[in-house]
């Protein structure tokens, strides 16, 4: 099967699998009563849901693809250059300074320009003395800046009253029903603009998964290139963390089965790891609203545990195949 | 993601007004609170003439109401910064620590003969308390009915064994009449209890909470669940569609029934139809098992029956 095919097979699944999402609720399983206005109240709750499930699946599987091409390391993730921990950073001061009941899109919007500062101090920090940054200077500020704001983060955590924390830890565990329907609808723009530019900038992602010297010597350019890539995957990453908190996993997983499965072309596997990870965490928050019905697992659990040992067996057999060849 | 990893071990722990994590772990301090325990026990025999007869330190803010409700006040050297009440009482006592999280250091320097702690303080800090040779009692206060018998065990181990007996006596006799108005009660309106809004935080069958609403008239959707304290999901709050909400906590800016009223799709639950979100209630009547929570049923029962 070429990956073309397969993608078209992804595409044509994955309306089926949302579809089976919206079914599954903490009220039961299958579509709720649509005679009565609680029925469609709940409908629409699972709808905003598993739309938000899918846009910041896609927004974080994506960036995952873009980061490891930049950064040309199998570790890179949307969290990597410490956006997660910038953006908790100015979500955690949001929540603990008691804004987030005036209006719901305090805390996104601060939590996305918090992620947007902490790549452009990260960036600042790694170029050395105006020169472009080189990839592993980047990797080193990005840990740096994360464990700076980690420590910060840590002692207003040890300083804050109990009641915010309590808002502050579930934030971090990540959320994905919307409190509105106008921010899903910003983000998703925002995430559909960014998954777009990871696609028209493929052939040149491709080259740079050779390196930045050979990159550069078939006529790409790089700096330019560089610049789009991580800015665009940042910005997507900052939707994506406004909209539902932090979600791990999913960045790092995805673009690696993906890549397993539909190969290293970034034509075909933006697309995919996009269309795969909006499908694997909607079907992962489905599982966690419905295993408990009326308690919420959080959906960063459930990824993990499914998600590691799908990881596990892909990557042994790969190892299998690449050590009998 | 690796300060969720390190914060995420408070994620086990009960919502915020039970919260109780664990003050210190490591040897270290404790060896430093051996030491000081050493060197204050040293200084308090000292001065032990000036201090005669029982010295009790209460761990939690329904024990320093239960002292001071038995009439020993007097007693009372050291309280958590969560007791509030009697507020002209614990403006005078010493604080040791927060609630749930004593500093063994202070705690001692008030050398007390008794600690009273509740048995939601964490195990290993009672342990310690223990080790450096206090006298501790645990006071169960879980349920509704803990409640007289937590004030007879601290009349007894304060030596007001009369008042207290008449107090537990009277918290008997009211909770009787309310359970018995209760029982005879045909149609009971279902209660949705929200004790923290972001997210959203309910009490589960077997809480004290769940127990308060069932003797005002109403009935705990979270009945149903057998959890104590879990964050509920709002598909399944409106598939409950309860008759009425509670909302036991303070919004740091405008009021906690303006959160639910915003919320998408709420509009068309019972309770928000017909305007029955209430807030605004005296929480720690509710929230602590404490000599005044028949005052807090009677708060709850006014506004369910309304």
């Amino acid at each position: 099967m070429t990956p073309r095919i397969k993608l078209l097979l992804l595409v044509c699944a994955s309306p089926l699998l949302l579809f089976g999402c919206v079914l599954l609720g903490a009220s039961g399983i299958g579509l709720p009563d649509l005679e009565n206005h609680l029925g469609r109240a709940i409908l629409t709750l699972r709808i905003n849901r598993v739309a938000g499930g899918f846009v910041v699946g896609a927004a974080l599987a994506c960036a995952g693809v873009v980061f490891q091409a930049l950064l040309r390391n199998p570790l890179a993730e949307p969290y990597i250059l410490g956006v997660s921990s910038g953006a908790g950073l100015g979500a955690t001061l949001c929540i603990l300074a008691g804004v987030t009941v005036a209006s719901v899109f305090l805390l996104p919007v601060t939590a996305f320009m918090a992620a947007a500062l902490t790549l452009v101090v990260v960036f600042m920090l790694a170029s050395d003395r105006g020169a472009f940054p080189s990839v592993y200077s980047l990797i080193l500020s990005g840990v740096i800046v994360s464990a700076i704001c980690s420590s910060i983060l840590m002692f207003i955590v040890a300083m804050a009253p109990v009641e915010g924390l309590h808002s502050v830890i579930w934030w971090m565990l990540g959320n994905l029903q919307p409190s509105a329907r106008e921010l899903l609808v910003i983000c998703a723009a925002i995430i559909v603009a960014g998954c777009s530019i990871a696609w028209l900038i493929a052939p040149e992602l491709n080259a740079l998964t050779l390196g930045r010297e050979t990159a550069h010597n078939i006529g790409v350019r790089t700096t330019a290139i560089v610049i789009v890539g991580l800015g665009t995957a940042t910005l997507m990453t900052g939707a994506a963390v406004g909209l539902s908190g932090l979600i791990g996993f999913v960045g790092l997983i995805v673009p690696h089965v993906m890549r397993n499965l539909f190969g290293p072309n970034h034509r075909t596997l933006i697309p995919a790891a996009a269309l795969g990870g909006g499908v694997f965490l909607s079907v992962c928050d489905a599982a966690a609203r419905t295993v408990m019905p009326g308690v919420e697992i959080p959906v960063g659990v459930v990824t993990a545990l499914c998600g590691g040992p799908f990881f596990l067996v892909i990557l042994r057999r790969r190892n299998r195949r690449t050590f009998a060849a | 993601m690796q300060t969720v990893g390190r914060i995420g071990s408070l994620l086990l722990s009960p919502p915020p007004f039970l919260y109780d994590p664990s003050a210190m772990h490591s040897s270290a301090k404790l060896l430093v609170a051996l030491l000081l325990a050493w060197s204050c026990s040293a200084c308090g025999r000292a001065k032990a003439p000036d201090a005669p007869g029982v010295r009790v330190v209460s761990l939690a803010p329904s024990l320093t109401e239960i002292v001071c409700a038995v009439g020993a006040s007097d007693l009372l050297v050291g309280r958590t910064s969560a007791c509030d009440y009697p507020p002209d009482v614990v403006t005078n006592v010493t604080v040791i620590g927060e609630f749930g999280k004593p500093s063994l250091e202070r705690l001692l320097a008030q050398s007390p003969t008794l600690v009273l702690s509740i048995d939601l303080a964490d195990e290993t800090v009672g342990k310690k308390i223990e080790t450096l040779g206090l006298h501790r009692e645990r006071i169960r206060c879980r349920s509704l009915d803990d409640i007289p018998s937590a004030v007879e065990k601290v009349g007894v181990l304060l030596d007001r064994s009369a008042r207290a007996s008449e107090l537990a006596a009277r918290i008997k006799k009211d909770v009787d009449t309310l359970r018995a108005e209760a029982g005879r009660l045909e149609s009971r309106p279902t209660v949705y209890i929200e004790t923290w809004h972001d997210p959203p935080w309910t009490a589960g069958k077997n809480t004290f909470l769940s127990e308060l609403v069932w003797l005002a008239g109403g009935r705990n959707i979270a009945d149903e669940i057998d959890k104590e304290h879990f964050q509920a999901s709002a598909e399944w709050v409106l598939s409950k569609n309860p008759d009425i909400i509670l909302c036991l906590y303070m919004s740091i800016e405008g009021s906690a029934k303006d959160v639910v009223l915003n919320r998408p799709g709420w509009k068309d639950v019972a309770a928000v139809r017909n305007g029955k979100v209430f807030d605004g209630f005296n929480n720690d009547l509710l929230l602590r098992p404490g000599p005044r929570v028949v005052e807090g049923i009677r708060e709850l029962k006014e506004r369910i029956s309304q």
